[in-house]
Parts: structure tokens; sequence; C-alpha cells
């Protein structure tokens, strides 16, 4: 995904910076962020 | 607790019940009438779903399933299962659900999960980053889909967990 992100710079760098910031400890732990990933993941049925 | 939460869902979406804490102008296809008062065993079963969810009214999901009390009972078993504290809390699977409902677009279930993420102690600031990641991954899921992108990792074999 960061490849393809690369692809267009414009894009893919400030949705990196966002993604950085927002998968961070803060008032959700990382843990539980990553489980909200794989919910959405799941619903969207998208393996990758 | 993910396919529990779709499926109410689907039902709740499905049939127009009226959102349980935000104001709604859609109305239900089907009639949610009560059950009968001498019914004890679905007394006692609205009686657990009141206690578990603090409501006055049981939610017109369960409602709609008091139709046929069997599968109720059974159903709401499965629920309280997959929503009790185990190795994750309670609000963490909330915060899962308010999630999944977005990601599904579910008004019935974003209105449910959030007032209960919410009682459960979810925080503005929480709120705010539960939101930003179902963004992200919203977008990410997406792009992948839409350039067949295969995953970064390799699957891992299912196993013993110590989680």
């Amino acid at each position: 995904m960061s490849r393809v992100l690369l692809t267009l710079p414009e894009f893919g760098r400030p949705y990196g910076r966002a993604s950085r910031r927002a998968m961070t400890d803060g008032a959700l732990s990382r843990g539980q962020k990553e489980l909200i990933a794989s919910i959405v993941s799941a619903i969207n049925v998208c393996e990758y | 607790m993910a396919g529990v939460t779709h499926a109410l869902n689907a039902v709740a979406d499905g049939l127009r019940l009226p959102l349980e804490f935000s104001a709604s102008s859609r109305h239900p296809l089907v009639p949610l009438s009560d059950p009968p008062a001498d019914d004890s065993a679905i007394k006692d079963l609205f009686d657990d779903i009141r206690g578990f969810y603090a409501v006055e009214q049981v939610p017109a999901v369960f409602r709609w399933m008091a139709r046929d009390q069997g599968f109720l009972q059974s159903y709401w078993e499965a629920t309280r299962e997959a929503f009790t504290d185990r190795t994750l809390d309670r609000l963490t699977k909330e915060i899962l659900a308010f999630a999944a409902s977005m990601t599904a677009k579910s008004d019935y279930g974003v209105d449910f999960h959030l007032r209960e993420a919410r009682r459960l102690g979810l925080s503005d600031q929480g709120l705010t980053e539960a939101v930003e990641v179902v963004q992200l991954f919203n977008t990410v899921t997406k792009i992948a889909d839409t350039l067949g992108l295969q995953p970064d990792f390799p699957a891992r074999p299912a196993g013993p967990s110590t989680a």
C-alpha cells in the first residue's frame, strides 16, 4: 500500500502523515485502533 | 461480535426499525407489538436486556424477535455473551460495533453502539480517534480492492492464543 500511495506523492505523503498520527496511542490504544482497522476490513470483505 | 452486530443491524435497518436514541423520521415496516403481560419467559428476557443496556424500553430489534420466544432467547444469549467483558472489554467491543456499523452504513447500529460506547466511557477524544481510524481504513480497503492488491503479510495459521 505504501508503494501504491507513493505513486501519487501529493496524495500519499499527507495520507501517510494522517495515518501515522491517527494510529498512535492516544485515548484509544494502538491495539484498539488495529482492531478497528481489522473490523473495517472485515465488513468491507477486504483481504488486504 | 462483528457477526451479531452485522446481523442485528441488517434486521433493524431492513425493517426500518426506529432509532433507539436519536430523532428519526423512519417508520417500521412491521408492527412492534408488546408481548403478552403474562408471558413470564419473555418478561425475564426483556428484564435482562433492559438491564444489560441500562434502558427503560427494550430495543426495537429485540422486541421484533419476541415474536418467537425461543429464537429471541437463544439469540439474546449469544448476543449477551459476545458483548460480555472477556479478553476484550465491553467498551472496546462497543467501539468495534460502532466502527462496523459506520462501515456498513447502518443508521440503527451507529445510533445504538455510539450510545452504548459513550455510556461505557468513550470520551470525545476517543470518539474522534475511532472515527479517524474508520475513515483511514475505509480509504485503504477501497484502494486495495480497486487495485486488487495482495496482502503484505502472509496469513498466520490458526493456533492456540495466549491472548
